[in-house]
């Protein structure tokens, strides 16, 4: 989706969450995870294979990256979502919308695949097992699956991250890497509660700023 | 190379301030695409939330028009179209900490070019109503 | 007791419409709920107040995401025609101790009645003792603990008169200027009792298993405060003082996810009882002139 805005005198904060949540955020490669690799190899293999990682540590942003590759090479593929796609609290996906799913396309990817119960993962798995369909899931902790790829929030990554935030909305580095690196000896791999810190760190400096004005 | 579609949208007043009961008086159009390609047109009047909490939206005014729906005299969807609705009483625009209310025009175009699937443009036009500063406590 | 087969069939068709029109409602709720296009729920919105029998959604759609004040259920002052409602208190985790300490003493005596049972049916002979004291001992143990914490939640809740607040208007406009009066009654000795004008931005993000509600304070203003003084049944607390709404507030808003509330907040310190916070609600509503509330809209769109 293309949008393009023009809002008028409000000034706009590089770390809200209509920009920071789930998918909205470009993938960032971290050293040792390229898309267009991970790409070839679920053509290639075909795989049932999971994205580990925890809250915000990219693991959306992954799965519409490699959509987006699919796509360019003519690859049939979904993104389904365990539980809507926004603000993913929508009802839990049917075995049966996922087995026509896994029908329609050669590859499905299921985001938040451990928000579904039980019984509906291991009938998924088991489905995608028995009929030989690929299948991409992301989750906190592991299904048992082949790991793809496990996402980690390292000092750099977050600080390409929290620069390309900045550097997307044309404004000012106002959280700089001193503060990054500050944050993240904070919060470590929780790149969500990093996030927010940063929402308040922009939002009290530039208040600061246009009061002494 | 092919250019993505240009969507404009004009307001009438210039500073895009208005109040409360005023008619908003928006004309769009579109450039940059073939007629034949342009599948449909929406045009909405809605406010948006923005901060740290999840966004919520209100639509006040709401049209849509497919090449099926359109007028035979005039079946162009790029063409320049006029709308005016009267905004309501609220909710006004607000600049908080953690939260912000923005208005805007935002008009959303389904495209579909030669051999390619169907994608999806919007162009939203900020304005204020009646804008609320953060409270200096 | 049988009753008439009749009066039965009545009763059955009743049952079953109430939970046929629960459904309907729940289907219709999760239409205008659910992810539809924007186009399609717009349209459901704006027909939705046809079916209204209250004068609610006419309310709701001349102030679009205000609180509205239900003048049925807002509660007539004494000294002032209006009485805030409680925001906040601890009612949620009262019933929370008191549900818990039923529990466990519904299961204390369960185990009791069983073991009394299982001794008598064996004739004291071969009779094991040790099944009933274990899970005995425990369930007696949360019983009591659930019950002392019970008894102190309801000591404060019952010992102390709620403070009342009662505003001269409602809802309240940016720059009017109210009038408040307090009162509460009892047999305490305070230690201060601090009353605040107050308002918040509550923002809540959700993301899956990933949820958090952040308040945040955007306006505190003290509007009273009192130190060291006694109330009695015959000598209750009463005072009224004025708050003004600044001048370029901004009006209550209420959406899924996000607040704008208005509120007075007490602080009270007691003696005995430590301190006690209480949230009552205001209704800020945008200044504006009574307006028609059909909107007027010219959506046939048409070529230039």
């Amino acid at each position: 989706m293309d949008r393009n805005q023009a809002i008028v005198g409000v000034s706009v904060n590089p770390f809200e969450t209509r920009w920071t949540k789930p998918g909205q955020m470009t993938f960032l490669p971290n050293g040792f995870t390229s898309v267009s690799e991970l790409a070839a190899q679920i053509i290639k293999d075909t795989p049932r294979c999971e994205i580990l990682g925890e809250h915000g540590v990219g693991k959306s942003s992954l799965l519409r990256a490699l959509q987006s590759q699919l796509e360019q090479q003519s690859i049939s593929n979904h993104l389904a979502y365990a539980c809507g796609e926004f603000p993913h609290d929508g009802p839990p996906l049917k075995f049966a919308e996922v087995k026509l799913l896994l029908q329609e396309s050669d590859v499905l990817f299921v985001d938040g695949f451990e928000k579904l119960s039980w019984w509906t993962r291991r009938r998924i798995i088991r489905y995608a097992e028995k009929h030989a369909h690929s299948l991409i899931i992301t989750c906190h902790q592991t299904q048992r699956l082949p790991s793809l790829v496990q996402l980690a929030a390292t000092e750099t990554l977050v600080l390409k991250l929290v620069h390309s935030l900045q550097q997307a909305q044309q404004v000012e580095q106002v959280v700089s890497a001193s503060d990054v690196r500050e944050l993240y000896q904070r919060f470590g791999n929780n790149v969500r509660e990093l996030l927010f810190a940063c929402y308040d760190l922009y939002e009290q400096r530039t208040r600061q700023k246009t009061s002494s004005l | 190379m092919q250019f993505d579609p240009l969507i404009s949208i004009r307001l009438d007043l210039a500073d895009r301030a208005y109040q409360s009961g005023d008619i908003l008086e928006c004309e769009y159009q579109i450039d940059a695409v073939e007629s034949d390609e342009m599948h449909s047109v929406e045009a909405a009047v809605l406010w948006y939330t923005s901060g740290k909490g999840d966004e919520d939206q209100g639509i006040h005014y709401y049209q849509r028009e497919t090449r099926k729906s359109r007028h035979l005299d005039q079946p162009d969807l790029r063409a320049l179209t006029h709308f005016a609705t009267t905004l309501p009483n609220s909710p006004f625009s607000y600049e908080g900490t953690n939260l912000k209310i923005q208005w805007c025009v935002r008009v959303r175009i389904l495209v579909q070019r030669d051999g390619q699937t169907l994608r999806e443009y919007i162009h939203d036009q900020g304005f204020q109503l009646q804008r609320v500063p953060l409270l200096q406590s | 007791m049988n009753l008439p087969s009749g009066v039965a069939s009545w009763l059955l068709g009743i049952v079953i419409l109430s939970f046929v029109g629960f459904g309907i409602q729940g289907l219709v709720t999760g239409l205008l709920g659910s992810r539809v296009g924007d186009g399609l729920r717009f349209s459901l919105t704006q027909n939705a107040h046809r079916f209204d029998l209250t004068q609610k959604s006419k309310a709701a759609r001349r102030l679009p995401n205000v609180p509205i004040i239900d003048t049925l259920l807002m509660s007539p002052g004494s000294t002032q025609p209006w009485r805030l409602p409680v925001t906040t208190g601890k009612s949620i985790e009262i019933m929370s101790v008191i549900a818990f300490f039923a529990t466990w003493t519904v299961v204390s005596l369960f185990l009791v009645a069983y073991s009394i049972n299982q001794y008598r049916a064996s004739n004291h002979s071969g009779w094991s003792w040790w099944l009933p004291t274990l899970s005995l001992l425990p369930s007696i143990g949360f019983a009591v603990w659930s019950g002392r914490m019970l008894a102190r939640e309801l000591k404060n809740q019952i010992n102390i008169d709620p403070l009342i607040v009662e505003v001269s208007h409602q809802p309240i406009y940016p720059g009017q200027t109210i009038d408040v009066a307090i009162s509460q009654g009892g047999a305490l000795y305070v230690r201060s009792l601090r009353l605040f004008l107050v308002c918040e931005e509550v923002t809540s993000y959700h993301q899956g298993t990933d949820v958090r509600t952040e308040t945040l304070e955007i306006l505190r203003e003290q509007l009273f405060v009192q130190r060291r003084f006694e109330i009695t049944s015959k000598a209750p607390l009463a005072e009224t003082f004025t708050v003004t709404i600044p001048q370029d507030a901004m009006h209550s808003f209420q959406s899924n996810f996000n607040y704008l509330q208005w509120r007075i907040v007490s602080v009270g310190r007691y003696r005995e009882y430590g301190e006690i916070r209480r949230g009552f609600s205001l209704v800020v509503h945008p200044p504006i002139e009574d307006v028609d509330d059909t909107n007027i809209s010219s959506g046939d769109a048409h070529a230039v």
